[in-house]
């Protein structure tokens, strides 16, 4: 089940995803210049080549490119064809593009999976320039920084899982190292069905967030045309990240338009099998694989260790502090509570102050019966934020639970006393009354009472007054 | 010989893929001389090559380059020369929203 899954059902969502993300490399995937399109000023890293002066030529594919894209395919349990591929020329006119072409390639990776999504196929291309469309500015730094795009099966089923996948899916790929740093914000085409409706494709939305306010918004503008009575018709929408709605693209070009044709500049290129068990041999533990060993290892649940595995950085996080903790307790804490708050402050644990020995000693704490869960997670929220060593949070935050028993009788006899209807409802068979003292004795003593001694002390007690 | 019919809709869709506004003369100009180039292509029809596809007469493959520290390419200038119109380093073409 996706997350949301259930919100969408009646809907027959159909969502799937074109990701581009740029592959890291020191030059630029046909020429020698440099890839850093940001630092640099405007058309300084530029030369006849990226820029299609005429009369120029293509250098040879950077190889760097193409293994951090094999890399890429193999982590995903894609298969490499077995065809050699060839560069394809895309025709279309527009400022960011000097050549009036896109050098793309053919799929050369395909039918692999990444958290329960088909990764259709994989391919290689050139990015275009930066064109800043207000303005009518254009900057080449960028024309020919290796690109790799990722093309998913329809099988994403909520906005919300989009977001967690494109979250994860970047994660992986920075685990990886195959990606450039400063490219965080990814570059989708986002496709999108509902009710068996014609697919309508977004185009150019430049970051996650992004994606999943676009499909909010495609959702609720198709069910209101469909209400009205209207149908869907196949189109291209554009997404204007300001005001976060889509918008009809007027002019659309199709398979056709593009012209497609092999780029006679360019050799085919053919992946060997020595060449894929070379890159596999470097990659790291698959998330299939990892799959299979957390469960066994650590007799940890499914759903747990699909929430740990879709982020590499946390699986390895996990085993670290599962060496000095209970690896149930340790997954479940890892998967739930602290992937929670890293996602709501948009961090990773690699970017985030929290460390392996703040959930192993937070899990000691709990064992030994001095921390409360409902307190644990607010501990995990500030070693998060914070870093500091748990003793000191909790210390600061008064959390150590009472469970000395004259201190709990003392606040037991405190709250009957102040609530004597309560005891009497008690007395006479009402149930909730026992709730009712419990909550009240865990205000008084700011949810740090040992909740099964206290229950127990309680009842005691209230049978006591019989 | 391939049959092609080069009508104001083909002149209409490929002039807005190239993005140019063409007169009705422009049009009647461009529809001349697209028969022409596709009449004189059809030669290639001819050729006899076979079931197989056939994209590459050569048959070298896998032309691949190490990455390295990048090598600035050291005319920049001669390139900017070529732009049009430049301010603050950016080349400025039409606006486009």
């Amino acid at each position: 089940m996706q997350l949301h899954e259930d919100k969408y059902k009646d809907l027959n969502l159909k969502i799937g995803l074109e990701i581009h993300v740029q592959l890291k490399t020191e030059q630029k995937i046909f020429c020698e210049c440099s890839t850093d399109y940001i630092n640099s000023s405007p058309n300084n890293n530029i030369c006849p080549i990226c820029t299609s002066q005429p009369g120029s030529k293509p250098m040879g594919v950077n190889e760097k490119a193409l293994e951090n894209l094999l890399k890429i395919g193999l982590f995903f349990g894609c298969k490499a064809y077995e065809k050699p591929f060839y560069v394809q020329r895309k025709h279309y006119f527009y400022p960011d593009l000097p050549s009036n072409y896109q050098r793309t390639s053919q799929p050369i990776l395909g039918d692999g999976n990444f958290m329960g999504v088909g990764i259709w196929e994989i391919h290689i291309e050139e990015d275009p320039g930066r064109y800043e469309l207000r303005e009518g500015k254009v900057d080449l730094n960028r024309c020919g920084v290796p690109l790799a795009e990722i093309v998913t099966a329809p099988d994403i089923k909520s906005p919300e899982y989009a977001r967690e996948f494109l979250r994860d899916l970047l994660l992986s790929l920075e685990y990886l190292g195959v990606i450039r740093g400063e490219s965080g914000s990814i570059r989708a085409d986002v496709n999108i069905s509902i009710m068996g409706g014609n697919r309508i494709e977004i185009k150019n939305v430049n970051s996650v967030k992004g994606v999943y306010k676009a499909l909010k918004y495609e959702i609720v503008r198709q069910k209101a045309v469909l209400q009205r009575g209207g149908t869907i018709t196949m189109e291209t929408r554009h997404f204007d990240e300001g005001s976060m709605i889509t918008k009809t693209l007027r002019k659309k070009e199709t398979v056709a338009d593009y012209r497609y044709i092999p780029d006679p500049d360019l050799v085919p290129i053919y992946i060997s099998p020595e060449k894929l068990q070379e890159i596999e041999s470097v990659l790291p533990e698959s998330p299939h694989n990892k799959k299979k060993r957390f469960m066994k290892e650590y007799s940890l649940g499914e759903e747990i260790v699909d929430a740990l595995i879709s982020d590499l950085y946390l699986s390895d996080f996990f085993e670290e502090s599962a060496k000095k903790s209970n690896p149930i307790e340790s997954g479940k804490w890892c998967a739930t509570e602290l992937k929670r708050r890293l996602n709501e402050k948009n961090l990773s644990v690699s970017t985030s102050k929290i460390t392996p020995k703040h959930i192993s000693d937070m899990i000691g704490f709990i064992e030994r019966g001095e921390l409360s869960v409902k307190n644990a997670k607010w501990i995990i929220e500030d070693a998060v934020d914070t870093g500091e060593d748990i003793t000191s949070l909790m210390d600061k935050k008064n959390f150590y639970q009472i469970s000395s028993e004259d201190t709990l009788l003392d606040i037991i006899e405190k709250v009957m006393g102040d609530n004597p209807k309560a005891v009497e409802d008690y007395k006479s068979g009402n149930e909730n009354a026992l709730h009712f003292l419990f909550g009240k004795v865990v205000n008084e003593t700011e949810g740090r009472a040992e909740p099964s001694k206290t229950i127990k002390l309680l009842k005691d007690k209230l049978c006591m007054v019989n | 010989m391939v049959e092609t019919i080069i009508d104001d809709n083909v002149i209409e869709r490929v002039s807005e893929i190239a993005r140019l506004k063409l007169s009705e003369k422009e049009k009647e100009k461009f529809r001349e001389e697209f028969e022409r180039i596709l009449e004189e292509f059809s030669v290639v029809d001819e050729i006899k090559v076979g079931e197989k596809e056939l994209y590459y007469v050569i048959e070298n493959v896998n032309v691949l380059r190490k990455d390295s520290e990048p090598k600035p390419f050291n005319k920049i200038n001669d390139i900017k020369n070529n732009f049009n119109k430049k301010e603050d380093g950016f080349i400025v073409v039409p606006r486009n929203l």
